[in-house]
């Protein structure tokens, strides 16, 4: 065998887990991904506070390009249709998808449990395009039939986006949820609603706004469906972006992604924080 | 108190059911501290839940105090349970946990505070009350399982292994503070373990399960020193089972004979086995151990090796048939001596198979 | 126990009531819960799907949406160009071209994202894991921002007057801008900035539990470094690279925005080729077949990826 000592052995078999798991090599490129990730949306967000027309070089530190977007009619608008449209699917979504989460993990095994979870994860089974193109012309039918229009069927439309993104989060936690929680409880007299109302919602409740929060998000930044689907006067804060960029960059772009930007990040970390707490 | 008659669980349908119990009936009588042992997957933790009500029979029925309880829910039950893993409501405090019960009850707010507080002093866990659950130490976690199953005043107390999540030194103190509860409260205790050492310390009764069925039930006395078949023999402590033919039936006891010996006198639980081959269980405290030549020696062997135990050592002999026995004695023989083996003949006790 | 018989037969019967009245109140319960749910997303998830079909098979109509004549142009239009005067179809690659563009974007998208994802995950998964956490969080952020703004982030850097021209040129490396923008290269850097974190986290929750004195027993037993990463690491992180892979893979066949802004309308993908049938080129029907087309490829995808994920659990077990 080799010429290593017995000693120097086991020196290495002592300090060997951590220095193997090391690849050098692995954590000079995993910072530079982090870099790379970074970098962008850090150079996007920098040249929103730039006091000058150009998005890359830099003058002078202002505000001016928020006042402009915040001073902007149309920004203001969007900027109304997207919570409302990303309120009311995430508040629709989220019930949904929380009574869809109790009836596929509680009350045991039926037959058809997996074509439904099937069912609920299909619109993220199919390329964006596809769900956009086909549910245009699917609307597009209904309109014609009922003569309803108006913001509606964009809700609609992002209510069925969104309820596998809120269903997630809330069946994992259900599913990591012992259900001798609410055994417990009705061994403690609770009647099946008390339990739920007083066990099962409670220690649920991470789930279902991580899963609120998702849907909220996922809805904020939606662009093809409702690039399609939206009407005359619907539109929402990315589509106004996509349109501003389609005329040509202006720092009043990177103000408004910036806000954008910070309100999904403050959301992420928050669902972030408050599954790390529960945990 | 509780009566179960001819109870059957099956889980699944058709070809694929499983049954858990088969035609189980059991009496525990009020107030007593009664065992269900046996090793896991014998349906003892099932019975537990069909007592509990988290499942229902397939057939027969559960009665308490003489009431049909079988096809009730849980929630309509004067039953409690004491989970193995506790099931504490995370989200709420010591205080609220333990109240539960009295709430769901809707019981008035000045009784449900007085009886959490004196629960809380039964467990002695009287400065926690506002603490939350996941603040406790695990042997404060179980008392807190205690109280909240206790405070409604169930007339029955279900307890699932509720010390097998406990560390050993834990686990002996909870042992005395069981008893003390179950004699306070008066309340019958219906016990889950798969640990003998524990059925036997604790127990006014113990029902020994196998298979989804009961092997025997009595006190801890009567199954350790007179199991009835070679289940309950074996499961319970160290116990030889040595072959031996059966003569015939003497009263209550049945003449027996182990090879090369002569015929003697040995318990039997009922005179319904034919005369032929028979298991013989023998407690390896009650071995002498003699010379080879010794007249009075039923059984001869060779010893195998000895270990110390503290008390006095245990020997390995192998027995001319080539079972392996055990006995303990002060004085170990050396290894490889042929030496005569004398049981305690009241203690003998033929088994059923 | 003096009840007697009459008794026993009435509590049999209570029991089955009981146990009817149980399953089916759960029966009601489940309908009642997955109702709302199974009903939004089969009538508005499935049924427009079928809607498309059904218009992959019609004739356009002249401002946007169909005739209802049955047709195949649709499906003909891609291989085949009609003649105006004399209706003989002529064979042209200009749509394949953009599928066959858009397949190898996409492959080359899943290969680079794996290249930079996979070290990533490892790194992450080898991280004490008090620091997981943080990287975990680093790495989910940006997929949660918004996929059009990360694009046009992207943009501000690649264009020609873009942040990395300006500063190459200031520091005098080049005189001339580099044209970057709407070429093939910035689709590729813009899908794989997108779908990094796909491929990432996956791979990360197949490392996640790994036993990493897995390494030390590989190399007690005379494993180089790279024997170890083959026969150990890389089996182990199978079913990550596997989900990761398509992961990836089917949001690139139909990226959307990407090619949109980096491609300039130039370099065409399948999703703008659809996009545009239901907007500028009003060609409803052929935009529906592209949609399938898409569709079918995807589930090919899909179907490759189940079966590899498979292959492993059956060699393991």
């Amino acid at each position: 065998m080799d010429k290593a000592t017995p000693k120097r052995t086991l020196f290495r078999r002592a300090t060997g887990s951590r220095e193997l798991r090391r690849q050098p090599l692995f954590t000079g490129l995993s910072w530079l991904v982090l870099l790379l990730l970074y970098a962008p949306i850090a150079v996007l967000i920098v040249f929103s506070f730039n006091d000058n027309r150009s998005v890359v070089v830099w003058t002078e530190a202002s505000l001016r390009w928020y006042e402009t977007a915040i001073g902007n009619e149309n920004v203001r608008k969007a900027a109304w249709i997207s919570i409302q449209v990303a309120l009311t699917a995430t508040g629709v979504s989220t019930v949904i998808a929380t009574m869809a989460a109790l009836a596929t993990t509680r009350g045991g095994d039926f037959r058809g449990k997996s074509a439904a979870i099937a069912l609920i994860n299909q619109p993220l089974m199919i390329p964006e395009i596809v769900t956009a193109i086909a549910t245009l012309s699917f609307f597009s039918i209904l309109r014609k039939l009922t003569g309803i229009s108006g913001i509606g069927w964009l809700m609609l439309a992002h209510t069925v986006f969104c309820i596998p993104f809120a269903f997630m989060p809330i069946r994992a936690r259900l599913a990591d949820m012992s259900d001798t929680f609410e055994l417990a409880a009705a061994d403690l007299y609770a009647a099946p609603w008390q339990a739920f109302r007083h066990v099962t919602l409670p220690l649920l409740m991470p789930g279902i706004l991580s899963g609120a929060m998702l849907a909220f998000v996922v809805s904020l930044d939606d662009v093809i469906i409702t690039l399609l689907i939206a009407g005359p006067g619907e539109t929402t804060l990315p589509l106004y972006i996509l349109g501003q960029i389609r005329r040509g960059v202006t720092p009043e772009v990177n103000a408004v992604s910036t806000i954008l930007i910070l309100l999904t990040v403050a959301m992420v970390a928050l669902t972030f924080a408050l599954q790390r707490k529960r945990k | 108190m509780i009566d179960a008659r001819d109870v059957t669980k099956r889980f699944g349908e058709g070809a694929s059911a499983v049954t858990a119990l088969e035609r189980v009936s059991l009496h525990v009588p009020e107030g007593s501290f009664f065992t269900l042992l046996g090793p896991s997957g014998c349906g003892k933790t099932t019975l537990l839940r069909l007592i509990a009500g988290f499942e229902l029979p397939s057939e027969g029925e559960i009665a308490l105090d003489g009431e049909v309880i079988g096809h009730l829910p849980p929630n309509k039950r004067p039953v409690n349970t004491v989970f193995q893993n506790y099931a504490l409501f995370p989200h709420m405090s010591v205080a609220r946990n333990i109240g539960f019960g009295l709430e769901m009850l809707n019981r008035p707010k000045a009784e449900i505070s007085a009886t959490v507080e004196e629960m809380l002093d039964l467990v002695q866990l009287g400065a926690f009350a506002a603490r939350r659950v996941d603040q406790l130490s695990g042997g404060q976690q179980q008392r807190v399982a205690l109280a909240r199953a206790l405070a409604p005043r169930p007339k029955v107390l279900l307890l699932d292994e509720p010390l097998s999540a406990l560390d050993l030194k834990l686990r002996k103190g909870m042992q005395g503070e069981l008893k003390r509860l179950q004699a306070e409260t008066g309340i019958t205790f219906v016990f889950v373990t798969h640990d003998q050492g524990e059925a036997l310390a604790m127990s006014d009764q113990i029902a020994v399960m196998s298979a989804g069925a009961i092997q025997q039930v009595g006190t801890p006395e009567e199954i350790y020193t007179t199991p009835q078949s070679r289940f309950v023999a074996d499961f319970i402590g160290d116990t030889n089972i040595v072959p031996a033919e059966l003569l015939g039936y003497e009263g209550d006891k049945a003449r027996i004979r182990f090879a090369g010996g002569q015929a003697v006198l040995a318990n039997a639980a009922s005179a319904t086995l034919a005369p032929g081959a028979v298991h013989v269980a023998i407690r390896p405290e009650t071995i002498t151990v003699c010379d080879a030549a010794d007249e009075a020696a039923l059984l001869h062997g060779t010893v195998l090796d000895s270990s110390y135990f503290g008390a006095g050592s245990q020997m390995r002999i192998r027995l001319r048939g080539g079972t392996e026995v055990q006995a303990q004695v002060a004085q170990p023989s050396p290894t490889g001596c042929e030496v005569g083996l004398i049981p305690d003949t009241s203690m003998l006790q033929v088994l059923v198979d | 126990m003096g009840q007697g018989v009459e008794h026993t037969l009435s509590a049999a019967e209570s029991l089955r009531q009981a146990a009817a009245a149980r399953s089916s109140a759960q029966r009601r319960r489940r309908l009642f819960l997955l109702l709302p749910a199974v009903t939004i997303i089969g009538i508005f998830g499935l049924a427009p799907l079928s809607i498309a079909l059904l218009y992959s098979f019609l004739e356009p109509g002249t401002y946007g949406g169909v005739e209802w004549v049955f047709s195949t142009d649709a499906y003909v239009q891609f291989l085949f160009e009609r003649d105006i005067f004399d209706d003989s179809l002529i064979f042209n690659s200009a749509y394949l071209q953009i599928f066959a563009r858009s397949f190898g974007l996409a492959l080359f998208t899943m290969c680079g994202t794996l290249l930079l994802g996979f070290p990533v995950a490892y790194f992450i998964a080898a991280r004490p894991p008090e620091q997981r956490n943080f990287w975990l969080f680093a790495i989910t952020l940006p997929f949660w921002t918004n996929l059009l703004i990360r694009t046009y982030s992207m943009l501000l850097i690649v264009r020609d007057e873009g942040f990395l021209n300006l500063t190459l040129m200031k520091l005098g490396v080049i005189s001339e801008p580099i044209e970057m923008l709407y070429t093939d290269g910035a689709v590729l850097v813009g899908l794989v900035y997108s779908f990094l974190p796909f491929m990432i986290l996956p791979i990360y929750a197949s490392l996640e539990k790994f036993d990493f004195s897995l390494l030390e027993a590989g190399h007690d037993l005379y494993a180089s470094r790279a024997q170890v990463f083959r026969h150990i690491v890389i089996p182990i992180s199978r079913p990550g690279i596997v989900g990761g892979c398509a992961l990836v893979l089917i949001p690139s066949l139909g990226a959307y925005i990407t090619p949109e802004l980096l491609g300039g309308g130039k370099k065409l993908m399948i999703g703008n080729l659809i996009a545009m049938q239901f907007g500028s080129g009003r060609n409803w029907p052929f935009g529906s077949a592209a949609a399938l087309i898409l569709m079918a490829l995807v589930l090919v995808a899909m179907m490759i990826s189940l079966r590899a994920g498979a292959e492993k659990e059956s060699r393991h077990g």
